[in-house]
């Protein structure tokens, strides 16, 4: 089923001394696809600025600059309308994509936890590639507990299982991880979801042909409910902001998202 | 090739798919790695595409030994090497894609910080760190201390690949330039060595180049390999294990010398941790027959001594590669060992390439 969300992404960046010479690169602007087609969208940039648009590796699309004279903030304000749902599985005619998404990448290489949990999921039952990934999702999702503060966003596949605990992020490098230990391609994806406050993170696999999005950490398939921002071989090949600056004494980021159904009149 | 062999390298980066760099240029300086064998034959040890240092040293050494002995060259017909500035700075006027060329490095706590700066003299090119360069709107510019952007349109960085861009590679890195690999991806700039070399550099990869060289050219490599077995293989793997003791082992992911380990050293005990490692990993490594090369003689403490040693030719590639007549000619300070690194206290020598 086929849904209109709007979206609104914002990120804040306050210092408690005055930064300068600060340089972002923000992936904030939904693509359109097969799955999902952007009927608008804005990106608003304060201290007011015009950064220049460019896209990644992966395609992403990106929004970079850089802002010499000093400012005690930083905000990042995307804002649109998607159209959700439109496909379950997105086609895919790069094979070199799929190549690199079949190896270890540098959250997801498995130590002796993942290869442990891999040898416990273990099913010789032949099934395609998404029906393997759905029982090692709800494997990950049984082994781990959901917690906000257990992890942050450089905590490796292997680190985060051997906790126990973790957030969408680590959900889906462990399950980007165990899929790859049977060589189902698969990678990550960015993006947000319906009534969730922050960003969030899922996988897509590749099951003859075509990319199918799991969500391990609800486990549900990713429909109408999710809107893509980038994807990437782990969360490290496609942060949704980053950057750099000169200055600043101590910095609090905040990052409020909140995406709902637009009610058609 | 088996793809893991790209993919899983540690040289790998994907934020490099997809790039051409200006003038199709990839490895605009390349330092191959070659040995002299006792049989008179020259091996490949090694390619260095990322950045390849020590260039300057056979320059320097050459002038030294000139004043020395100014007969020398007036005797022999020795190739004058010192058209290496000219060299590389024809290399950063190829890959230019408009305005200043610049030198980057990581500053002067670096080990080749010399060399950095004497390039920078020598090319007539300004010596820049981090900090020195903007981007903007895709332009990469040096700042002067006056606050004068100038366009830059060629940067030799001496920093790898991780430290180039905290927007792309490592987020920590305080030495590189925000925004410059996007400014690149663009076109807009051309970085010396492109990035993204390192997955050339993999010891894993360097077994597949005499046949990428067949395979992809048609034509039979001049110089060989050293006989490299990929534990990787069944076949090899079986091979490496019953000829531990006549093979030298190496982590693929290292450099400088370091993760290189020599089977007839072992203990039997450090033996069978390797022999488990390595079935555990057995792309991480791979093996090669010790080849038995030639001495130098070099002088230690004012006695003539042989010692193990290696030559690091330069290849400078715009229109076409041109190898540099002359080279790094390095040597090992202990008199049983082969790791002939300055890291690891080698030294180096005056390399002479006879005009006829």
């Amino acid at each position: 089923m086929a849904e209109t969300l709007c979206y609104a992404y914002e990120l804040s960046l306050r210092f408690s001394r005055p930064a300068h010479d600060h340089s972002y690169l923000l992936r904030l602007s939904p693509p359109s696809n097969e799955g999902q087609q952007v009927l608008e969208q804005r990106l608003e940039l304060s201290p007011s600025h015009q950064g220049a648009e460019t896209a990644d590796a992966f395609g992403n699309r990106c929004c970079y600059g850089h802002i010499i004279r000093s400012h005690q903030q930083f905000q990042a304000v995307a804002t649109g309308r998607v159209r959700t749902g439109l496909s379950d599985g997105m086609a895919e005619p790069d094979p070199v994509r799929w190549g690199m998404m079949k190896s270890p990448s540098p959250y997801t290489r498995p130590g002796p936890h993942l290869l442990a949990l891999s040898r416990r999921l273990a099913d010789t039952c032949d099934r395609s590639p998404l029906e393997r990934a759905w029982a090692l999702a709800q494997g990950v999702h049984d082994e781990l507990t959901y917690c906000p503060r257990a992890t942050d966003t450089h905590t490796t596949a292997e680190e985060a299982l051997a906790l126990g605990e973790g957030v969408c992020q680590d959900y889906a490098h462990i399950l980007l991880a165990l899929c790859r230990l049977e060589g189902i391609p698969a990678r990550y994806m960015a993006g947000m979801l319906v009534g969730e406050g922050a960003s969030h993170a899922w996988v897509e696999v590749l099951s003859q042909g075509r990319w199918y999005g799991l969500d391990p950490t609800n486990l549900l398939p990713v429909r109408e409910q999710h809107i893509v921002l980038a994807w990437g071989r782990d969360s490290g090949d496609c942060p949704l902001n980053r950057g750099s600056f000169l200055g600043g004494g101590d910095q609090l980021q905040t990052v409020r998202v909140s995406v709902h159904p637009v009610t058609t009149p | 090739m088996p793809e893991e062999f790209i993919y899983a390298s540690s040289g790998y980066l994907p934020q490099c798919e997809g790039i051409r760099p200006p003038g199709g240029v990839f490895s605009h300086i390349s330092g191959i790695d070659l040995v002299l064998g006792k049989d008179g034959s020259w091996y490949i040890l090694e390619d260095n595409l990322r950045v390849p240092s020590g260039a300057s040293y056979p320059l320097i050494v050459r002038d030294l030994c000139r004043r020395s002995s100014p007969r020398t060259f007036q005797e022999f017909h020795i190739e004058d090497n010192r058209n290496y500035a000219q060299l590389l700075r024809h290399t950063m006027d190829y890959a230019n894609v408009g305005g200043l060329t610049v030198v980057l490095t990581p500053g002067r706590y670096n080990a080749a910080y010399f060399e950095h700066s004497y390039l920078a003299e020598q090319t007539h090119s300004p010596l820049v760190s981090g900090q020195d360069l903007v981007v903007e709107e895709d332009g990469v510019y040096l700042l002067d201390y006056t606050g004068k952007k100038e366009r830059v349109g060629a940067v030799y960085r001496r920093i790898s690949d991780d430290f180039l861009d905290p927007l792309s590679f490592r987020p920590e890195s305080l030495i590189g330039v925000p925004g410059l690999f996007q400014a690149y991806r663009k076109g807009q700039v051309a970085i010396l060595n492109a990035p993204g070399n390192g997955v050339a550099d993999d010891k894993g990869i360097y077994y597949f180049v005499p046949k990428m060289i067949q395979y992809y050219l048609g034509e039979t490599p001049i110089l060989s390999n050293a006989p490299t077995y990929l534990p990787f293989y069944e076949e090899d793997m079986k091979y490496v294990l019953e000829h531990l003791d006549t093979l030298v082992l190496k982590d693929v992911a290292e450099a400088g010398g370091y993760g290189v380990v020599f089977g007839s050293k072992m203990s039997a005990r450090q033996k069978e941790d390797f022999v488990a490692l390595l079935k555990a990993e057995p792309r991480r490594f791979i093996a090669q027959e010790v080849i038995d090369f030639q001495d130098l003689d070099i002088m230690d403490n004012g006695i003539r001594v042989p010692r193990k040693a290696d030559l690091r030719a330069f290849v400078l590639s715009a229109e076409e590669p041109v190898v540099w007549k002359s080279g790094l000619t390095r040597f090992s300070r202990n008199p049983d060992s082969f790791i002939v690194n300055s890291s690891q206290g080698g030294g180096f020598k005056d390399t002479w390439v006879l005009s006829r």
